[in-house]
């Protein structure tokens, strides 16, 4: 036993805003709808998977931090709040895991520099840096304990999910959430079209709040994280599968984190978390004693995780 | 497993420092840093990478590359997906991995910091994207490029180190913190060695960025100089081999410096502009020196954040002052970037590295564009080049979104 607990998840996707809409996802009358997002130089846009508007503004939309702030911040904090629910107590770690970061922002500044400098907005450059979402969450939430942003592929989150098992075990904090999020923006829909040409982007955010004690909304208990299995080249679609499996085989036997969530679309650092916390959803509903999920990344290794469902009789 | 590791049931153990690879304006390597830090050497010049022909400001601290690359087990095509940022990492951690012996070693995890990755690349695909919408030539390899993760894992690859790779985007404290946490890993138990650097490489949307917010210096940078007009941007690239005492003298491993003390903490204050009274890097001091059991009468010297804004040497001087107490008045504090400048997420590791060398040579880097010091600040400011007994130095990195952090370290001998 770790002694590390799952103690809240959230949720923002397509579906929509919160866990209670990822779920929802799994039926088929849940399914988001892509949208088309324009393509500068092209005649036909891109399709994308938008979390959609929201017309319920909670009260943090209103802080000072979040008037200018990227989608990617507002996702990442809707769902750290509703992973940190009623936990109050004790000093707050923040992991803060992306891939692409907040590019939307990011290309609109770089657009206004390569039209001209002198007039692109100082407003946007703090928003660019990768660390901007993390930064706001410790604002509103007031921790001034450890915050760290880890930037990677789809293996990123379990990344996080070590680190902040890590800090907790050594006494660093008392409490850690760890999110992943992502936005959706054309430059990004284009990039990915070279790849999988199939899939589309999806934006949104996944968090769950790790702690020391397990209590009342505690659902999971961290069983491990694997070694990331490396694979030289990642053209090498055997190399990449071997490493998944090299991990499958590390990882205890469990319900594997079921794929319809995202079989149909392509979020880099967050997918796996959607999976992961819908996957937990119903080993919870289902009574499975344990949830899995293996990753296998886009740059040269793979990485699982392990979770032990905690049931009402063994909490 | 990442996670449970075995943590060490001894107790924390104690992590030294048997390699140093640096890359900065100064030049490539040890050697040329050294001599260039000691005596306060300025590398400032036009930028020649982009256009700033509108900007502000045009000058900042370059770092000319050989053509080549170093011997290293990557192929021609996987060395050419690393631009100039990548570049910089690869010659940092090859020298550091070399100097420490290591290519005939178990397995060891690699954490990078950075803020920018590969922008260059990442700049490149856009004004593609744009220019020439449908002309796919060379637009995956650089969407792959100029992912910092891409090149972390590239750079893995090439110093044969195939552990776990992580790559911390703090901001301008990257660096530090990249350190801090690979010394935390090794410290713990959970890693026995770990190679910490951080990168970065001047990009046009960056340099624009600081830029659009006026805290480019338009004359020169002068860290604590009462008359300080903002930060030079600079670039490059410092590694740093950590690992166990224990295992690095069963090894017969040249020791260079032990690492002792890290903390780190949120500056909740803005976005991009300290707390006036610096709070959290009080915090990140105050932590450092109770890790290593130190007060501040033992720190010998302090290789400030010292950006040259007026905000951030305002809230740092305040913090050091009040941090340091009676020994304020005679703690020797300078800043390196008065000569290579900012070096974002490279700077904490760049000024780690700084740092040992300063230890094994026993000298502080000067500042020599300082010549009014602020009355603020309440220590000693080293404006020309000093020898001086060095046992106990601290270096401190602060970026946007209020990321904080501090390093000791101490004298081997």
């Amino acid at each position: 036993m770790s002694g590390i607990f799952l103690s809240g998840m959230g949720a923002v996707s397509p579906a929509g805003w919160g866990m209670a809409n990822l779920s929802r996802a799994q039926s088929p009358s849940g399914m988001p709808v892509p949208q088309l997002l324009q393509r500068p130089g092209w005649a036909h846009p891109l399709s994308v998977l938008r979390v959609p508007t929201t017309h319920q503004r909670p009260a943090w939309v209103a802080h000072p931090r979040m008037r200018r702030s990227a989608l990617i911040s507002q996702f990442a904090m809707s769902a750290a709040i509703e992973a940190l629910g009623d936990h109050t107590h004790g000093s707050l770690g923040i992991v803060f895991c992306t891939m692409c970061g907040c590019v939307n922002y990011s290309r609109r500044f770089f657009d206004e520099v390569s039209r001209n400098p002198t007039v692109a907005s100082p407003l946007l450059f703090p928003e660019t840096v990768f660390n901007a979402p993390a930064s706001h969450l410790s604002a509103l939430l007031g921790s001034t304990a450890a915050n760290y942003t880890l930037v990677g592929d789809a293996g990123v989150f379990l990344h996080g999910l070590a680190l902040a098992a890590g800090w907790l075990a050594n006494g660093r904090v008392e409490r850690c959430l760890v999110i992943a999020a992502e936005e959706a923006d054309w430059v990004v829909a284009d990039a990915l079209r070279y790849f999988r040409k199939s899939a589309i982007l999806a934006e949104g955010a996944g968090a769950v709040l790790l702690t020391r004690e397990s209590g009342a909304n505690t659902c999971a208990e961290l069983e491990c994280v694997t070694d990331p299995e490396p694979f030289a080249d990642q053209a090498d679609k055997s190399a990449r599968t071997a490493a998944l499996q090299r991990v499958v085989v590390a990882l205890p036997p469990g319900l594997a984190a079921i794929e319809e969530v995202t079989q149909f679309s392509e979020a880099f650092s967050v997918g796996p978390v959607w999976r992961l916390l819908a996957a937990i959803r119903l080993a919870q509903q289902n009574r499975h004693g344990r949830v899995t999920v293996a990753v296998p990344g886009a740059y040269q290794e793979a990485i699982g995780a392990s979770f032990l469902i905690l049931l009402p009789n063994t909490k | 497993m990442l996670f449970p590791r075995a943590f060490s049931i001894d107790g924390p153990r104690r992590v030294v420092v048997t390699g140093c690879g640096i890359v900065t304006p100064l030049g490539l390597g040890v050697k040329a840093n050294t001599e260039g830090f000691r005596i306060g050497q300025s590398a400032f010049r036009s930028v020649t990478r982009f256009d700033v022909s509108q900007q502000r400001v045009r000058i900042a601290a370059q770092v000319d590359l050989p053509a080549g690359f170093p011997k290293m087990p990557l192929t021609p095509r996987q060395a050419r997906l690393l631009d100039h940022a990548g570049r910089m990492l690869l010659w940092a951690t090859q020298e550091a991995t070399q100097q420490a012996r290591w290519n005939k070693l178990p397995p060891a995890s690699l954490v990078v910091g950075t803020t920018g990755g590969g922008m260059s690349l990442g700049e490149r695909y856009y004004r593609n994207a744009i220019q020439q919408p449908l002309k796919r030539r060379q637009q995956p390899t650089r969407s792959i490029g100029y992912q910092a993760h891409r090149q972390a894992a590239l750079v893995a690859q090439a110093c044969g180190l195939t552990g776990p790779r992580s790559v911390i985007a703090n901001a301008c404290a990257s660096g530090a913190n990249a350190v801090g946490h690979a010394w935390e890993l090794v410290r713990t138990g959970q890693s026995e060695r770990v190679l910490a650097a951080g990168y970065d490489a001047i990009s046009q949307l960056i340099f624009a960025g600081f830029d659009s917010l006026q805290a480019l210096s338009p004359t020169r940078c002068r860290p604590f100089d009462a008359h300080r007009d903002g930060l030079a941007l600079g670039e490059g690239a410092a590694a740093l081999t950590l690992e166990t005492l224990i295992a690095a003298e069963a090894r017969g491993a040249n020791i260079l410096a032990e690492l002792v003390g890290y903390g780190s903490a949120t500056d909740l204050h803005h976005l991009t502009q300290p707390h006036p009274s610096g709070d959290a890097a009080v915090v990140t001091m105050t932590e450092a020196c109770r890790i290593a059991g130190l007060s501040p009468s033992d720190i010998d010297y302090v290789n400030a954040h010292g950006t040259g804004t007026p905000l951030n040497d305002s809230a740092e001087a305040a913090a050091i002052t009040r941090w340091a107490g009676s020994r304020a008045r005679t703690l020797p504090v300078s800043s390196t970037k008065a000569g290579v400048g900012h070096l974002l997420g490279a700077a904490g590791a760049v000024e780690a590295a700084a740092c040992v060398l300063a230890l094994l040579g026993q000298w502080l880097p000067p500042m020599l564009a300082t010549e009014m010091p602020d009355p603020a600040c309440g220590f000693r400011l080293i404006t020309r080049p000093e020898s001086a007994r060095l046992t106990h130095v601290m270096t401190n990195s602060f970026g946007f979104g209020g990321a904080n952090a501090t390093l000791i370290f101490r004298r081997w001998s």
